[in-house]
């Protein structure tokens, strides 16, 4: 086969399969990423040598491309890889593929075999994340930006109200923030509201979403959360960052003996979905006026929004 | 050399179009149900000719508002150039997606959700869309190659449609429509399939080849 000139050169996973799913061809990128040669592999069922090629994804996609003559995308955003090949780059500890299937007609149209092209897209993948996080995520604490946080809440919104189930948001604020700045200068700060950003999250489950909403001020959204339920979280965080004033301790950067500690304490405005919250604005506006409150008691506690 | 201005089909074009297109969207049906387990009912289609321009109007009332609708848009190539929307309003389209998603195999993080559920759209509009239009072509003694198909939204048509343009001597397309029923669900979405018209005389030809097999 002349072709194999071209095919052997290119840098692309290149796989030829007849009806029955035997491999007809296997390119030397192939053999380079799996190990496997060419004419071992040739003749034999796909499945014999990659069974985890073999999903209900990838079983409709050839279906559809020896029936219909489709031709297949297959994106790395939705299946990651379809040939599991070992790659190490940041996050990722597979090579991520884009993924294109299509038919490979005889002279009188017939379908006789299906192609598949391999492209290793793990780079593009990587800083795709990465832009992502930069996108949506705070740089020194870690957790959301305000800019994504606004967009989540306003699906979880639409979609809580849609289907009438409970949604819940809890508003914090670190007290006499400025002072502790002032004090104790503001790489304390930043420590702190890291160490504070890290107690909050281990208090909230997998679909809550915390998120830096202001300099010291932070927001949660507790999805399928009644009031009552994000008063104990709520308190438990409160807690959390009250008794663990030890943790507040850093070593100083300047003189690694001396070491600096502060009692810090937050309060927190806790507002529920229902008829008097019947706008994102206003959800969050209830949760704020909250937050108000509970700094106007003397601060360190949990309130709840006023049904007015 | 006289050349032939008729851009329109004679009433019997128009049934063996129709025909055609039922018997394509049968077989497709048939062939998705094997394919992807999912019995879809395609409605008698009907077949239209239109000014280029006034397209985007046209689908808008044909389905009600494109507002909040989700369109999978996909180009094909074979004698003629085409273009096949595929629109679902957003109910449907999170049910088909809830519907695909049982069996892949992503956990699906919610900060990617969005963009998630486009690529899932994309699979299966890449699917009907293949199905459909393959079927129409074979019957047609024609074959079509795709682009990779993108998701649009209702309010992004018009600007899709210009970038897509046609570039016809007519400015007219021919447009096949049909809706379609996925299993008992209540679930239903438009298909359209917007050809150049400029092929006007091929599908003349294969058509008039067509009924002859008959006669």
């Amino acid at each position: 086969m002349i072709y194999r000139q071209v095919f052997d050169v290119i840098n692309a996973g290149l796989v030829i399969l007849d009806k029955d799913l035997r491999v007809c061809y296997w390119n030397r990128w192939m053999t380079k990423h799996s190990g496997i040669d060419c004419g071992d592999i040739v003749g034999s069922q796909l499945r014999d040598f990659f069974p985890d090629v073999y999903t209900k994804y990838f079983d409709r996609s050839i279906k559809s491309v020896f029936k219909f003559g489709n031709f297949v995308f297959m994106s790395q955003k939705l299946h990651k890889y379809l040939f599991k090949f070992p790659k190490n780059v940041s996050c990722f500890q597979s090579m991520q593929q884009s993924v294109t299937m299509g038919p490979i007609r005889e002279r009188d149209n017939a379908i006789s075999h299906a192609f598949i092209v391999i492209q290793d897209v793990t780079e593009i993948a990587a800083y795709d994340r990465k832009i992502r996080e930069i996108n949506i995520k705070d740089g020194l604490t870690g957790v959301y930006n305000r800019r994504y946080f606004e967009s989540r809440l306003k699906d979880e919104f639409d979609r809580h109200k849609r289907y009438c189930h409970p949604l819940s948001l809890i508003m914090f604020d670190i007290d006499h923030f400025k002072s502790i700045n002032d004090t104790y200068g503001h790489q304390y700060g930043d420590f702190v509201l890291k160490k504070i950003s890290s107690t909050a999250i281990e208090m909230l489950r997998v679909n809550d979403m915390l998120a830096r909403y202001g300099g010291e001020e932070f927001c949660c959204i507790l999805p399928e959360t009644t009031i009552s339920s994000a008063m104990m979280v709520a308190e438990r965080i409160r807690k959390n960052v009250e008794t663990q004033d030890n943790n507040f301790t850093t070593i100083d950067a300047s003189a690694t003996t001396t070491t600096t500690s502060a009692k810090v304490t937050i309060s927190l405005g806790v507002s529920e979905l229902c008829e008097i919250t019947n706008t994102c604005e206003h959800l969050l506006k209830k949760a704020d006026d909250a937050l108000y409150t509970a700094k106007r008691e003397g601060r360190n506690r949990v309130v709840s929004m006023s049904l007015f | 050399m006289e050349i032939n201005n008729d851009y329109t089909f004679s009433e019997i074009e128009v049934d063996t179009l129709q025909e055609l297109m039922n018997i394509a969207f049968g077989q497709a049906s048939a062939d998705l149900a094997e394919v992807i387990n999912v019995f879809i009912v395609l409605s008698v289609p009907s077949i239209k000719i239109n000014k280029e321009e006034s397209l985007t109007e046209f689908i808008n009332s044909e389905i009600g508002d494109l507002k909040g609708y989700k369109i999978v848009e996909q180009s094909y190539w074979g004698k003629s150039r085409g273009v096949a929307l595929l629109a679902f309003p957003h109910e449907a389209e999170l049910e088909l997606i809830a519907m695909f998603r049982e069996d892949a195999d992503t956990v699906v993080d919610a900060e990617m959700s969005d963009e998630l559920d486009n690529e899932m759209l994309i699979e299966i509009g890449n699917i009907l869309i293949g199905a459909c239009v393959s079927k129409l072509a074979e019957l047609l003694k024609d074959l079509v190659t795709f682009v990779p198909p993108r998701v649009i939204s209702g309010e992004q048509l018009v600007e899709a449609l210009v970038e897509n343009r046609f570039e016809s001597e007519t400015s007219r397309v021919i447009l096949l429509k049909t809706v379609f029923r996925i299993n008992d669900r209540e679930l239903s979405g438009h298909l359209f399939l917007l050809n150049n018209l400029d092929s006007i005389h091929t599908l003349k030809d294969a058509l008039r080849a067509f009924w002859k097999q008959y006669e």
